[in-house]
């Protein structure tokens, strides 16, 4: 028993020890912290939290890293806490910190989809219609940056605007075939898909394995060809429903390409970079994703590639026309609504900068086209100016399905057309129901 | 008496702080799932109450089961491959002829210490249309007409993941039913070997009712294991083609985070729980009923 008892003596002395030995640790920390602070700056600098996908080497957003960066210099009395968190999780971890209420204080919304509109109608976002001032409507025009308007509040400035349709293509592949332009109508561009798959040629390389990418690429054009570009939105009021003939006839144009074997046979087992090089090593005469592809293909393709490009061709007979687009503005940074005044001034002096004249050109110079308007720097990609000719008759840019519809709804979407694109999968009609079920619910 | 009692208080003391962080981190998001099941909530807006709708609503819904289905294959897969598979390397790396060289031991081991992404992206440049390892293979051997897009059919895709599945745990059972061999009394298997017990006799006859509880925990562990399995499936085929590989565990995922439907994604688990539940009591109970 003493024994015992002498043990348990023993033990409590050394977790006694040991706490007071780990305190002391935590003291002395905290002890040379403040020496610290009091010997820098009287002024202690305005921290900003920032959750983003930018990232210094990533292609795609790399210009908005520098920018960010560029605006740390200029503003040493504010700190960017930035956490990057990788594209494809981004979504999900948006969703799911705004959930639960632990939003930081700037968020990036890559886009103005249906998850962003939810999170700034809860009330978790801060309007900035009082900073709008800073931007004048000649060089911003409000049409331009409606997708960061919710309920007539704007709760962002887009950084870009991409088109999610834009048609690659291989011009030798294409000349070899026989085409020496590329075909203005439907009607000729599922012929020439025939006669390509004749040829044992792989018409088209898709990479939709995360399912976004024929919503965006494929239905969102066809649906536009067909019945021009209110039917999103006559479908969300109730006016019109996927069943009614309209959708229904995008739906059956797409299962018809599918059968044709106008994709890759694993569009829907492999993503756009994979698919990218499909295209790039001349196993596909054409390649459709975002303008967004533009950049892998300018900086992958080898020096003889000869590259074309080509808006979704004209449905005879359609609602639709040449001269609308599909299309979304992107990388918008919202602030979050519970910002104290110094970190509001702080956070409005970041959104100046980062939506300028020089950041905007900036942007330009990576190969994006921008919701400003400003001059394009002379050293632009040549490869992007060819891209941007080719859209130069664009009048309107409506945003494709996944944008508009809501989340579920587009869930739903993805797993319908890779039912509908693969061999022995879903039918239209099946798919359509599917929808109209979830968009109800 | 005295000194019992104080020593359940030390044991008790002991074991609270597991409990506590197994409560908070376990027993209280279980209850509040269950919980959050009965609204119908999207996670920004307030919830409404939903009452049971969520489970008429699961009840009726084609894909959950379908991927219930598939979660069965894999524990179908996984307990009539990785079991037997591992048994049988166990018993050959225990024999004379690899018992000192233990390069096997590390080689059958490897694919349970890689991690789960490094698995994906291996097997998936081997299941690639194009390029692919399988699909090379068949067409050098002529056999262009076989070759084809394994993640991509319908069909197929969730045996081709079976298949990873098993490759990737059955180094795991091997090593656990090895050490279970390794402390089979070696007098046993003599007087095994003096009666006439030899070969495979001897192996089923004595080895393996001995290291019964073993096989039979093992069992539970790999039926645990395949109904968990999110991982593997999320990075190779994320649930598609069309929902065709899509397990409980994804569907919950994409339902309650891509979707943003809260509450119908926590009606799944707790489903998806009562359902591996019942799957451990079955098996249980079969296996004490053999064990007599």
């Amino acid at each position: 028993m003493k024994i015992k008892w002498a043990k348990t003596i023993g033990t409590g002395m050394l977790v006694a020890a040991m706490v007071a030995v780990l305190s002391a640790c935590g003291q002395s920390k905290s002890t040379d912290n403040a020496s610290g602070q009091s010997g820098q700056a009287e002024k202690e600098p305005t921290v900003l939290s920032f959750m983003t996908t930018w990232s210094e080497t990533d292609p795609f957003t790399g210009v908005y890293y520098k920018n960010a960066m560029a605006f740390q210099e200029a503003n040493p009395d504010i700190k960017l806490d930035i956490e990057t968190i990788p594209y494809n999780d981004y979504p999900v971890k948006l969703s799911t910190t705004a959930a639960a209420g632990k939003l930081p204080d700037l968020i990036l919304m890559i886009d103005g989809s249906a998850t962003f509109q939810q999170i700034a109608r809860s009330g978790a976002l801060m309007p900035i219609d009082d900073m709008m001032g800073h931007w004048k409507e000649d060089f911003l025009p409000s049409s331009k940056i409606q997708e960061y308007n919710v309920d007539g509040k704007q709760y962002g400035i887009p950084g870009e605007i991409s088109y999610t349709t834009v048609i690659y293509y291989n011009k030798k592949i294409l000349r070899d075939a026989g085409y020496t332009e590329f075909p203005k109508t439907y009607e000729a561009f599922k012929a020439m898909v025939k006669d390509l798959k004749s040829k044992k040629i792989t018409p088209i390389s898709y990479g939709n394995k995360v399912g976004t990418v024929v919503q965006a690429s494929l239905l969102s054009p066809v649906n536009e060809r067909i019945s021009g570009s209110g039917l999103y939105e006559e479908i969300k009021s109730g006016k019109q429903k996927f069943t009614d003939p309209e959708f229904m006839s995008a739906l059956k144009e797409v299962k018809e390409l599918s059968d044709l074997g106008a994709f890759n046979v694993d569009l829907n087992s492999i993503d756009n970079v994979q698919a990218t090089n499909l295209f790039l090593s001349g196993n596909s005469a054409m390649y459709v994703d975002g303008s967004w592809g533009a950049k892998q293909i300018s900086k992958d393709k080898s020096p003889d590639f000869e590259l074309g490009f080509a808006m979704f061709p004209e449905f005879e007979g359609g609602k639709g026309s040449l001269s609308t687009t599909i299309g979304s503005t992107n990388q918008g940074v919202s602030l979050s609504a519970k910002l104290d005044d110094a970190k509001k001034a702080a956070a409005e002096k970041f959104l100046q900068f980062m939506y300028s004249k020089e950041s905007y050109q900036n942007i330009m110079r990576d190969g994006n086209m921008v919701p400003a308007n400003v001059e394009a720097p002379a050293d632009v990609n040549p490869l992007f100016k060819e891209m941007i000719n080719e859209f130069a008759g664009v009048k309107e840019v409506i945003p494709p399905f996944n944008i508009v519809m809501p989340a579920n709804v587009t869930t739903v979407a993805k797993n319908g057309l890779q039912g509908l694109t693969t061999p022995g999968g879903s039918a239209p009609e099946a798919v359509a129901e599917e929808l109209q079920k979830e968009l109800g619910q | 008496m005295q000194i019992f009692l104080r020593r359940k208080w030390i044991i008790a003391a002991g074991l609270l702080p597991a409990v506590l962080i197994y409560t908070m981190f376990s027993i209280y998001p279980i209850l509040s799932s269950v919980y959050y099941s009965l609204f119908k909530w999207d996670g920004f807006s307030p919830k409404q109450w939903h009452g049971l709708q969520n489970y008429v609503n699961l009840i009726g819904d084609g894909v959950f089961w379908q991927s219930i289905r598939n979660n069965l294959y894999f524990v179908l897969f996984s307990v009539l491959g990785e079991i037997p598979l591992g048994l049988y390397l166990a018993i050959m790396l225990n024999g004379k002829l690899f018992r000192r060289n233990g390069i096997f031991r590390t080689v059958f081991f490897m694919p349970v210490v890689i991690s789960t992404i490094v698995v994906s992206l291996i097997w998936n440049m081997f299941y690639n249309y194009q390029f692919g390892l399988v699909n090379t293979a068949l067409r050098a051997f002529g056999l262009e007409h076989w070759a084809q897009n394994w993640l991509g059919n319908p069909k197929l895709a969730i045996f081709v993941l079976c298949i990873v599945v098993v490759w990737q745990y059955t180094g795991l059972y091997m090593v656990i039913f090895l050490a279970a061999l390794q402390n089979v009394p070696s007098e046993v298997l003599e007087a095994a070997e003096l009666d006439g017990a030899v070969g495979l006799k001897r192996t089923w006859n004595i080895v393996v009712p001995i290291i019964a509880d073993t096989i039979f925990a093992s069992v539970v562990l790999c039926i645990s294991g395949a109904l968990r399995a999110f991982d593997l499936i999320y990075i190779m085929t994320n649930g598609g083609p069309s929902h065709s590989t899509e397990v409980g565990a994804t569907y919950m995922f994409t339902q309650t985070f891509n979707s943003t439907k809260y509450g119908y994604g926590s009606a799944i688990s707790t489903a998806i729980i009562i359902i591996s539940f019942g799957l451990i009591m079955i098996s249980q109970f079969i296996m004490r009923s053999l064990k007599r």
